[in-house]
């Protein structure tokens, strides 16, 4: 009943950040900075510190009890797992560093509100007008929780040079986001880090867990 | 490469192989079954979660179109009953009973002296018992019941909430636990080590790593018949069994086919191959049966993950509100993606691993036309479109406040939902008292915040004969095209109103006897 594959798509993610990746942001975006990221595949130098940022939020490597897993297991899993650097994946790779970029949540980005309205039209079977308030709406809530972020945390601009307190609570942001894409980029990031962590046996000897079943378990 | 068949059956889960046996025993017909995943024995299976997921369909990330429902779906010889964790529900008559009054469907008969459509014996009791021997459903023992099902029943108990024991297709289980990504040791009755063996033995030839493209029809308009397949073999990766044949484009021809892929690929297959649709009713009525998961930490060490992953479950609020819950457990990388949070509250709570305990509410959903599979020829993927209906989110809200209140029953001091919404004052579904099951009723299920998972796709290609839903009349053809069967989850007309394998396996056997008795109307 209950699936046990975890819970992410990296298809689905891969999807997601496509969209995310779609030039039409450019426009109205008037970031060079973020025109060159549309323009240019990023490097894995680019992509890779946001990650390794990443990895070091969703796992607690200085618990006393975490094992002998470093960020380096985990990227060498998530290579051998779900790799970064076949060119299929680089809608993958500009998702993190769109993501990177912490002033781009307030913004109106039209890939995104495009995507929300798709699903609104395909899921939900809605019209043009009602399809145009939900979207007002989600960027009136997104905004408001932008603001309340910025009050607490003040003005950040990258998400792997703010503050560890700031990280957690802009990487929360995206999975109480209104829009589906934010949030399927929170459950998508922590699914294939934890994945990628917990299918080690060191992770299994911590949490209690005995992992493969030997027969003589039972004499 | 051309092929000759008498019968093409395209798919080996819990249909195909069943179909495979049936017709392979009584009729001398020449018979393939065709899967699109490998052949895994017991032998090669992994017991790790990522190393299982060449047994799934996407690698184990199939998902709905917007990625918020992981739909879990078996992709190798012997399909969903490879991979599932061997829960039996016989046919719920009164969901047939329903469909023969509702969606016109004929035959089908409950009663064991019946002889359907003149065949002597032939009548659901007689097919369900033949899929019970061979697969020797039965219940486990009580010392097999491990503690997370334990404490299910506890939790019921004092609740007031009924509570059985399942039945399993499983044969001298070792109780490793790791039914979820294939048996090692051969002990889970799949039809892959039953019917399909069986199949194999009396002449049928299987042919995995098939990738059929399209049915091939002949005709126009109303004239159109099923006349062979197209596809090709794949390379086998170096866990499968090899292929008889080698890689390559393959066409076969044949004087019936037979599709039994499941919900989600059949109605792929018939919009790929172009079949007639002109109700837009194909893949339309998709059932998931959502489940949510409800996490329990108890106060005391378990070992969960050891025994038979599920031997309790609840029907208790079936009749009146159309769910279940069922007693399952999930091992770490699961686990982890279930508990809501991350970094140290999240590490805290894993921590507590050897604490927890599980179960999950699977609902059976309505059919709404919404609802649906659709074929993506730019990707050449299905796509899964779905959402709750406020009707069945209501119906969720309860199933998962009263099971807060059986975990709690169950000792648990804390309970969690895997969900990022924040209900009532709650920041999360994390509760600390009973009290506050309550708050469920905030739960809005937005996707991608509360984890719904699927693994019962049903209802695509729906059996229907005077419905405006019925692609296929009672006996499982196409009304469309003549030598075209789909016989599979695909053809419930809604839910089957439990975990569907035996109801399908039923179906199969009482579908591929129908065929052998019926062989002159294919002009086999």
């Amino acid at each position: 009943m209950l699936s046990d594959s975890g819970h992410f798509s990296r298809r689905n993610f891969l999807k997601a950040i496509t969209i995310l990746g779609l030039s039409s942001c450019t426009p109205f975006l008037p970031k060079t900075r973020f025109i060159h990221l549309l323009t240019n595949d990023p490097h894995p130098d680019h992509y890779n510190p946001i990650l390794r940022s990443l990895i070091n939020l969703v796992l607690p490597f200085d618990h006393v009890r975490f094992p002998a897993i470093t960020p380096d297991t985990v990227l060498k899993n998530i290579e051998i797992h779900f790799p970064l650097t076949e060119e299929r994946q680089e809608p993958f790779q500009r998702a993190f560093v769109l993501f990177n970029d912490i002033q781009l949540f307030k913004e109106r980005l039209p890939a995104i509100l495009d995507e929300e309205a798709k699903l609104f039209r395909e899921f939900e079977g809605l019209g043009k007008n009602d399809i145009n308030l939900k979207i007002e709406e989600f960027m009136q809530h997104d905004r408001t929780l932008f603001n309340e972020f910025e009050q607490k945390h003040g003005h950040h601009g990258s998400f792997k040079d703010a503050p560890k307190a700031a990280q957690a609570d802009y990487f929360y942001l995206w999975s109480q986001s209104r829009f589906n894409i934010r949030r399927m980029f929170f459950n998508s990031a922590k699914g294939v880090i934890n994945a990628c962590s917990y299918c080690q046996e060191e992770m299994w000897d911590v949490m209690g867990y005995a992992g493969y079943f030997d027969p003589k378990e039972n004499q | 490469m051309k092929l000759n068949a008498d019968i093409v059956i395209i798919g080996s889960g819990a249909a195909g192989g069943v179909l495979a046996a049936t017709l392979a025993k009584k009729t001398d017909k020449k018979i393939l079954l065709l899967e699109k995943g490998g052949f895994y024995e017991g032998a090669t299976i992994v017991q790790e979660e990522l190393g299982a997921r060449h047994l799934f369909a996407d690698r184990g990330t199939r998902g709905t179109k917007d990625g918020s429902i992981a739909v879990r779906g078996g992709e190798c010889v012997g399909g969903g009953t490879t991979v599932n964790v061997a829960l039996c529900f016989n046919p719920v008559e009164s969901v047939w009973e329903k469909w023969k009054s509702e969606y016109g469907i004929n035959q089908f008969s409950f009663d064991s002296t019946a002889n359907d459509y003149g065949i002597s014996g032939l009548n659901m009791p007689n097919s369900l018992q033949h899929v019970r021997e061979r697969i020797n459903i039965h219940e486990p023992p009580d010392d097999m019941v491990n503690d997370n099902n334990r404490l299910f029943s506890e939790g019921c108990q004092a609740e007031g909430v009924s509570f059985k024991k399942f039945e399993l297709n499983m044969k001298n289980c070792i109780g490793c636990g790791f039914c979820t990504v294939g048996c090692k040791y051969d002990r889970k009755m799949s039809t892959m080590i039953t019917y399909i063996a069986d199949a194999i033995q009396n002449g049928v030839e299987v042919i995995h790593n098939f990738d059929v493209e399209k049915i091939i029809f002949s005709g126009k308009n109303d004239n159109q018949k099923a006349t062979g397949i197209q596809g090709k073999i794949l390379d086998a990766d170096e866990k499968s069994l090899p292929n008889k044949y080698p890689s390559g484009t393959v066409t076969i021809s044949a004087g019936l086919i037979i599709v039994a892929a499941g919900a989600v690929e059949s109605p792929s297959l018939l919009f790929r191959s172009k079949h007639p649709n002109p109700n837009d009713t194909l893949g339309r009525g998709l059932i998931i049966h959502p489940s949510l998961p409800i996490i329990g930490i108890q106060e005391q060490e378990l070992v969960n993950y050891r025994g038979i992953t599920g031997s309790m479950y609840s029907d208790h609020f079936y009749e009146s509100h159309g769910f279940y819950y069922e007693c399952l457990f999930g091992h770490p990388i699961y686990a982890a993606g279930m508990v809501p949070g991350f970094g140290l509250p999240h590490f805290d709570m894993i921590l507590k691993y050897p604490q927890i305990n599980g179960f999950g509410v699977m609902l059976v959903d309505t059919p709404v036309k919404k609802n649906r599979v659709v074929w993506n020829a730019y990707a050449q993927k299905p796509e899964i479109i779905y959402r709750l209906t406020e009707e069945d989110k209501k119906r969720l809200r309860i199933a998962a406040e009263k099971g807060v209140e059986i975990m709690f029953g169950s000792g648990a001091s804390e309970v969690l939902l895997p969900s990022e919404e924040s209900i009532g004052p709650l920041n999360r579904p994390h509760f600390k008292q009973k009290s506050e099951a309550k708050y469920c009723n905030d739960l809005t299920f937005r996707p991608h915040q509360t984890q719904i998972t699927s693994a019962h796709c049903q209802a695509t290609v729906s059996m229907g004969e005077d419905h405006e839903m019925g692609i296929l009349n009672s006996r499982c053809e196409s009304k469309y095209v003549k030598n075209l069967m789909v016989c599979d989850s695909s053809s419930f007309p809604s839910s089957c109103g439990a975990n569907p394998m035996v109801s399908i396996m039923t179906m199969a056997r009482y579908q591929g006897k129908r065929v052998a008795g019926e062989l002159a109307r294919y002009g086999l």
